[in-house]
Parts: C-alpha cells; structure tokens; sequence
C-alpha cells in the first residue's frame, strides 16, 4: 500500500513539474504545441494519481467494498458486456478512420497526414489478424 | 435458453445479493440470469450447480429439450 501511494505521490510531483514546465519554461511561439502537449499530460497525470489515490483510501478503509469492486471487476457479464463494447466500437473506429483518409485525400490534404492515418488503420489491422491468429490456435 | 434460477432461489429463502456474494459474480449477473437475458458460462453454470446442490441439467433447460418434450 505504501508503494501504491508513493508511486501516486511521484505522479503528483511530476504531474505538477510537467504543467509548469509546460506553462512558464516553453512561452515561446514556435514551440507552443510542445507547452499545450506538456500542460495537458502533467493536469492528466496529476489527475489521474489524485483520483487513484482517493479511491485507493476508499477501498482499503472499507474491504466489503473492495470486495464488491473486485467482484464487479471480474464478473463475467461485465466481463462480456465490455468485450462486446468493444468489439463495436473497433468496427466503428475503422469505419470513421477509413472516411477519414477518405476525405483528406479528396481535401489534397498533405501526403505525410494521409499515409499517418493509412499506417495507423494498418497497423490496427495487423493487431487484429495477429490476435484471429493467436486465439485460432489457443482454442 | 430457460432456467429455474429464481424460483430455486427463493424456495430456499436466499436474497440475490446473497446468491451473488456466494457465486463471487455481481448482483444484476444473478437478475439477469433470472430474467433470461443472459446465459452463464459453463464455469458459473457449474458453480450455480454446485451451490443448489443439483445437475445443471436440473437448473437449465435447453429450448430444443423443452420443445422434445411438448
């Protein structure tokens, strides 16, 4: 448990050195998109290790509860309702990404963008076969 | 696929909450289980066997043997 809050604690600090270094170190114009990248992932993790560290407090007080979470966690309906989520959402996310390359292309959007979004549709299509593979053979 | 889930568990007076703590799966898995709008894996249907002391066979009917009955 003291681990657990000593690693939250670490991603407050950095968190919090990450948005200032990203507010005041980077003002200049020319490297904006490197502060607004800096800013938004040290609030994220500041966030993220605050909120782990509130519900870590929560279920260590109360075990019933924690019970329930793992319960909840690990119930195979969830489990199933979960997986079907997002399998539906992969299929949709293929779709909007292959309209996408779609219109930028009809937009003479640049070259580099385009084969950025062919390469990242691809490669989810290779994940995908890779795993059909995987699973053909375990079970 | 028809189960006699419910009307097991309140013959032997036991609370859904208590039915879901026992088989370690969650409170509306057992509500769905009951209405009929989910069909367990074979390990929950094992376990649901195990715990009301019967064959699953007793516990789930399948369609086509309630259709072989008629």
């Amino acid at each position: 448990m003291k681990n657990r809050f000593l690693l939250y604690g670490a991603g407050i600090i950095i968190g919090i050195l990450l948005t200032c270094i990203g507010g005041f170190a980077f003002t200049e114009d020319n490297v904006k998109a490197v502060s607004g990248v800096l800013i938004g992932c040290g609030s994220g993790l500041f966030g993220l290790s605050i909120a782990s560290i509130i519900s870590t407090y929560i279920t260590d007080k109360n075990p019933a509860y924690k019970k329930r979470m793992v319960i909840n966690e690990q119930d195979e309906r969830h489990i199933t309702i979960r997986n079907r989520a997002k399998a539906k959402a992969y299929d949709v996310m293929l779709l909007v990404i292959g309209v996408l390359i779609l219109i930028y292309a009809l937009l003479n959007t640049k070259l580099l963008v385009i084969l950025l979004l062919v390469a990242a549709y691809l490669s989810i299509s290779a994940v995908h076969i890779y795993y059909l593979s995987k699973y053909a053979k375990e079970m | 696929m028809k189960n006699r889930l419910e009307e097991l568990r309140k013959e032997r007076g036991i609370k859904q909450d208590e039915l879901a703590e026992a088989l370690e799966v969650s409170r509306q898995t057992i509500g769905s289980l009951e209405n009929g709008r989910y069909n367990p894996s074979i390990i929950l249907a094992f376990k649901i066997a195990e715990f009301f002391n019967m064959s699953i066979e007793e516990i789930f009917i399948y369609r086509e043997n309630v259709n072989h009955e008629k």
